[in-house]
């Protein structure tokens, strides 16, 4: 028994050295953004939202200004469009992977493993080159879309997977209904695949959310996103720790409560009746 | 609506499912497609509707080709075993769904969904969904999607098969009433022998890709056209035994070790050429009569009451025989009795081909 015990408190001790140096960043995190006058650089002194400061007052890049807000607002629309673009491309890709014969389909499959395994940091200067010819350059729907090519080829092994649940009686019923192969992907399959649409646009919002190479390299101080922001206050000489962590934390805010709205239609699977399966 | 299956054969890389078959299905006719799993049964079906494109051959709908017509365009209704209603639409909504698609005003919409419904005995289950139904709600309404277009032709994929034993045997009558009230053209496509001679007018027996047998359930029964046939037809299944045909002085004997049976006169005349020929004995098991009283080398191996009667296996020297005797006889497992067939009631076969070579009252 005792011994027993023993080995227990062991491995609780391990799991919480383990675990220590996440908590220790989290608890700071937030002991920063609403702690005033810290002392030994972690515990405050008293309680405010002095740190939250930029909700109201413009930020210093460069030598001009900017808002929170406006930062803000253009990483909401960044992401929703690399979102919204992932999403209908998987699931239109997902639909013909999972259904429809094709030559190459093996092929096309497995090249989107091969692609999705490239990082996106080696494409950076092919995709430079190739906005700049489109002449969408220095255009947030120009990066959107660069970034969400990024995450179509995983997304589309994610969108065929929701496909492939549905039973080929379903389809052939739909078929039989009246249904031509577009409006059996339209009436029939998307409304039974909510959850699938649902994880993938959370799979390229999120991308695009936190993304800082493409819009740091591709919108260059044109178009001001969260992620630039906060690079751009640590590139300032005296860097204030408790702003920092204000600012991230408002930048966290969006994809947790994404994820919290989206719960509902990620958890509503719709039943299939009878006993068996296609 | 009248189909002809014209030589179809539909090959899958390197399985052929279906191999030329042709078969013609009249209007108004209930025909079942009955085989084991595998047999290229519902490869037929789903060709017939459209899913499948024939690797050779054609099917016709009254006399036109109808290959390259999409199942859309078909005029068929459709039941699948998994009934595939629309989890996501209320009855009401999956009934609702081909008329809407064939944009039918929504007030003859309605009027023929509470018609079919009626005629399904399904009108309070339209508000809810299927996960919320039981499995012969989800079946009618299944059924009612399928005839509320009022398709020329009715095709059912096994839709009995997910029903408990008691629903199966209520379904089995009620759509074989509905079907002969509506006149439509159906095909049936089951495992079951029962279903199918219980229901279909006419059978059509598949076999590895090959049409075996086409007829009546009792053109089947009674005039199997093979071993295969004879095998599946009826249950228990018919008795097989390997026998020779051998002439004695001027009696002709089937033997197998010491079970010997004299052909009556009759059958000598039409057998004589098959003499030394390696044969199949085929009885069915209501045919064999068991005599308690005589003792042979017959030995009672089980005795399974069924309350109309009861199923006895009989052990006779390298073989298991199913005997279907009268609930009054009694038998004691270990028991040595006789046996006896009537002589026109035995089936013979071509052991090598399989072919039937005789069967009774021919």
């Amino acid at each position: 028994m005792r011994s027993r015990n023993w080995r227990r408190s062991l491995w609780y001790l391990l799991l919480a050295l383990v675990a220590a140096p996440f908590l220790v960043m989290y608890v700071g995190f937030f002991l920063r953004a609403f702690g005033e006058g810290m002392t030994l650089g972690i515990i405050p002194r008293q309680w405010g939202i002095t740190s939250f400061r930029f909700m109201w007052q413009p930020i210093a890049w460069g030598l001009g200004r900017t808002t929170m807000w406006a930062a803000f607002g253009n990483t909401v629309v960044f992401a929703t469009v690399s979102g919204l673009v992932v999403t209908a491309v998987c699931m239109l890709a997902g639909y013909a992977l999972s259904r429809v014969e094709f030559r190459g389909k093996d092929f096309f499959l497995v090249l989107q493993l091969i692609l999705h395994a490239v990082p996106g940091q080696i494409l950076l200067i092919a995709i430079f080159f190739l906005l700049l010819y489109l002449g969408l350059l220095h255009r947030l729907s120009g990066v959107a879309l660069a970034r969400a090519s990024l995450e179509i080829p995983l997304g589309i092994w994610m969108a065929k997977g929701f496909f492939d649940g549905i039973p080929w009686d379903v389809e052939r019923s739909a078929m039989v209904d009246g249904c031509n192969r577009f409006q059996v992907w339209y009436r029939i399959f998307l409304p039974l695949v909510r959850p699938g649409i649902a994880a993938v646009f959370i799979w390229g919002f999120l991308f695009a959310w936190h993304d800082f190479i493409y819009v740091y390299t591709l919108l260059p101080g044109t178009i001001k996103l969260m992620s630039t922001l906060i690079q751009n206050l640590l590139a300032t000489e005296v860097v204030d720790y408790g702003y920092l962590a204000a600012l991230s934390l408002v930048y966290t805010i969006p994809p947790l409560a994404l994820f919290v709205f989206l719960q509902r239609a990620l958890l509503k699977v719709p039943v299939f009746g009878g006993k068996g399966t296609a | 609506m009248r189909v002809s299956v014209d030589r179809l054969t539909k090959q899958f890389r390197d399985v052929r499912a279906v191999a030329d078959l042709s078969l013609e299905i009249r209007d108004g006719e209930f025909m079942a497609l009955l085989g084991p799993s595998g047999c290229g049964k519902t490869t037929t079906l789903l060709t017939i509707a459209g899913f499948y494109k024939p690797t050779s051959g054609t099917i016709l709908f009254d006399g036109r080709v109808v290959d390259n017509v999409p199942p859309r365009d078909r005029n068929i209704g459709m039941v699948f075993q998994s009934y595939a209603l629309y989890p996501h639409m209320t009855a009401h909504d999956n009934i609702a769904f081909p008329l809407k698609l064939r944009r039918v005003p929504r007030q003859e919409r309605e009027t023929r969904i509470k018609t079919v419904a009626a005629m399904l005995g399904i009108e309070d289950v339209l508000p809810r969904r299927p996960g919320e139904m039981s499995g012969g709600q989800q079946q009618r309404v299944a059924l009612a999607r399928a005839l509320v277009k009022k398709p020329g032709l009715l095709l059912l994929d096994e839709p009995l098969s997910n029903l408990d034993a008691k629903l199966r045997i209520v379904m089995r009558a009620e759509l074989k009433r509905l079907q002969k009230d509506l006149g439509i053209t159906t095909i049936f496509v089951t495992h079951d022998q029962t279903e199918a001679m219980t229901m279909a007018d006419r059978i059509a027996v598949q076999h590895q890709g090959a049409l075996q047998q086409v007829g009546s359930p009792e053109d089947l029964y009674r005039r199997p056209a093979n071993l295969f046939v004879a095998g599946f037809m009826g249950t228990p299944p018919m008795n097989f035994l390997d026998v020779s045909l051998e002439a004695t002085g001027d009696a002709l004997v089937l033997r197998r070790e010491s079970f010997r049976f004299s052909l009556p006169d009759p059958l000598k005349q039409s057998l004589g050429h098959l003499v030394d020929r390696k044969l199949i004995l085929g009885l069915r098991p209501e045919d064999i009569e068991i005599k308690p009283e005589e003792a042979s080398q017959a030995e009672v191996y089980v005795v399974e009451p069924l309350g109309r009667e009861a199923l006895v296996t009989v052990k006779v020297p390298g073989a298991m025989l199913k005997v279907l005797a009268p609930p009054h006889i009694q038998l004691q497992a270990g028991t040595h009795v006789g046996w006896h067939v009537m002589p026109d009631r035995i089936y013979l076969f071509d052991a090598g081909t399989e072919e039937a070579l005789l069967v009774p009252g021919s």
